[in-house]
């Protein structure tokens, strides 16, 4: 059985054993909003338990144009209104109670509903605010959508969801992968029809080029001077710098010392 | 007779046969024998079990799913249609939806559960980002270059 269901099937028992559910007492501060957090991971010892979801570049103009929090987290949990309301979503606009489902349900509900929504809700459900885009549930959804796409045999078991998968953005890992590939003339305009260069017939190309540019003026002169001397190595030499560094490296580690024979000399000078 | 008790002190007496739709019951009962004694649902409220029992009632002579109905049910999963019957019974305010989800949840009653996940499925549908804003009463806390980037990356599953 799979660490997920493992977990799952661990709050089902908890509930059983009369515990409320999570969703009750839910405290309304940011950080009893679990959504943001692993799903079904468990976190090793030493590790921050959250990962930082939010790049920098956003909280900081964030800071600028923004309160620091949405209203919607300021709210006591008192004011969530337990009687019947008003039929229609609108009239509810008033209503400080939360009808978020990422915040009312439990996370394996909350699979189920978004598991059945099409890729083009899917996708419009990340531009509702930034906990709908964020959201491990949601993300969780797109990972399987994934893998149905890419491994199309439905009767495989679902993938295994790890701290490691749930650290990527499977909205844009899928977007990337299905995306029909833009014509390659497009993307790869200044390389030959072949498609297919090494690492080295690159970097030469992209020389040759700043080579024409910078023929006129000396600053360059030097860096393609280098270069010359670089392809007439072969590459050797950046090679054998990476020998030294390694040896040196084994060395300090203190294992492997004195039989290095095979390093290329680089270890010895 | 089974005797129900809710988290607000009220209780209900319902027949057998539709207190066991719920599979938590089912077991108790199963497991306690013949008794008398009342059953305490500690995570129900009276207004929303009065609901879930109406729909245990409705539903009290249709065989149990079978795992392998459950089963079959998750390869099919993207379907999001709901019996007539079950449309009706749903349509309820968002408060008591999600109630009836939670309780259902609790309850282990996956026919109803599954209607319940449906009919939100069903809500988020076909909106656009505001529309689903609205309908849950969530605000937009994203910049306008932000939904201009998300907006981009989405293309493609957006015209599919």
């Amino acid at each position: 059985m799979s660490l997920l269901q493992d977990l799952l099937k661990q709050t089902s028992i908890d509930r059983r054993n009369g515990l409320r559910p999570l969703t009750r007492h839910r405290s309304p501060s940011p950080d009893s909003d679990g959504d943001s957090e692993l799903i079904g991971v468990v976190t090793t010892p030493g590790t921050p338990r959250r990962i930082a979801s939010r790049p920098s570049s956003i909280s900081s103009s964030r800071a600028s144009s923004q309160p620091p929090s949405p209203p919607s987290y300021n709210l006591p949990a008192s004011t969530r209104s337990r009687g019947p309301h008003p039929l229609t979503g609108v009239s509810r606009v008033k209503s400080t109670s939360s009808t978020d489902p990422l915040k009312v349900l439990p996370t394996e509900i909350n699979q189920r509903i978004f598991g059945l929504l099409t890729l083009r809700d899917l996708a419009t459900c990340s531009r509702v605010n930034r906990k709908w885009k964020k959201s491990q549930t949601l993300n969780y959804v797109w990972f399987q959508q994934y893998r149905k796409e890419n491994f199309q045999d439905t009767s495989l078991p679902p993938g295994k969801w790890t701290r490691r998968e749930s650290k990527q953005d499977w909205r844009q890992i899928y977007m990337t992968s299905s995306r029909p590939s833009p014509p390659s003339s497009a993307r790869f305009i200044s390389l030959p029809a072949s498609g297919i260069q090494t690492p080295r017939e690159l970097r030469e190309e992209q020389w040759r080029n700043e080579a024409a540019e910078t023929a006129s003026p000396k600053k360059g002169a030097a860096k393609v001077e280098m270069r010359e001397m670089y392809k007439e190595l072969g590459g050797r030499m950046a090679r054998g710098k990476n020998r030294v560094k390694n040896g040196e490296s084994r060395d300090r580690g203190g294992w492997n010392a004195g039989s290095d024979d095979w390093g290329g000399g680089g270890g010895f000078e | 007779m089974v005797n129900l008790v809710t988290s607000d002190n009220e209780s209900f007496t319902v027949e057998k046969a539709v207190a066991s739709r719920s599979v938590l019951i089912k077991n108790m009962l199963e497991d306690v024998g013949e008794s008398d004694q009342p059953i305490p649902l500690p995570n129900v409220t009276a207004s929303v079990l009065k609901k879930v029992l109406e729909y245990c009632d409705h539903h009290k002579n249709e065989p149990m799913p079978t795992s392998e109905d459950l089963a079959a049910e998750d390869t099919r999963k993207r379907t999001t249609d709901i019996g007539e019957w079950d449309q009706k019974f749903i349509q309820v305010d968002q408060e008591m939806l999600f109630e009836i989800i939670l309780a259902a949840n609790y309850l282990d009653i996956k026919p109803l559960l599954d209607v319940g996940c449906k009919t939100v499925a069903n809500m988020i549908k076909g909106k656009t980002p505001e529309e689903i804003r609205k309908l849950f009463n969530i605000v937009n806390d994203f910049t306008p270059e932000e939904e201009a980037q998300i907006k981009k990356e989405n293309e493609w599953a957006e015209d599919r």
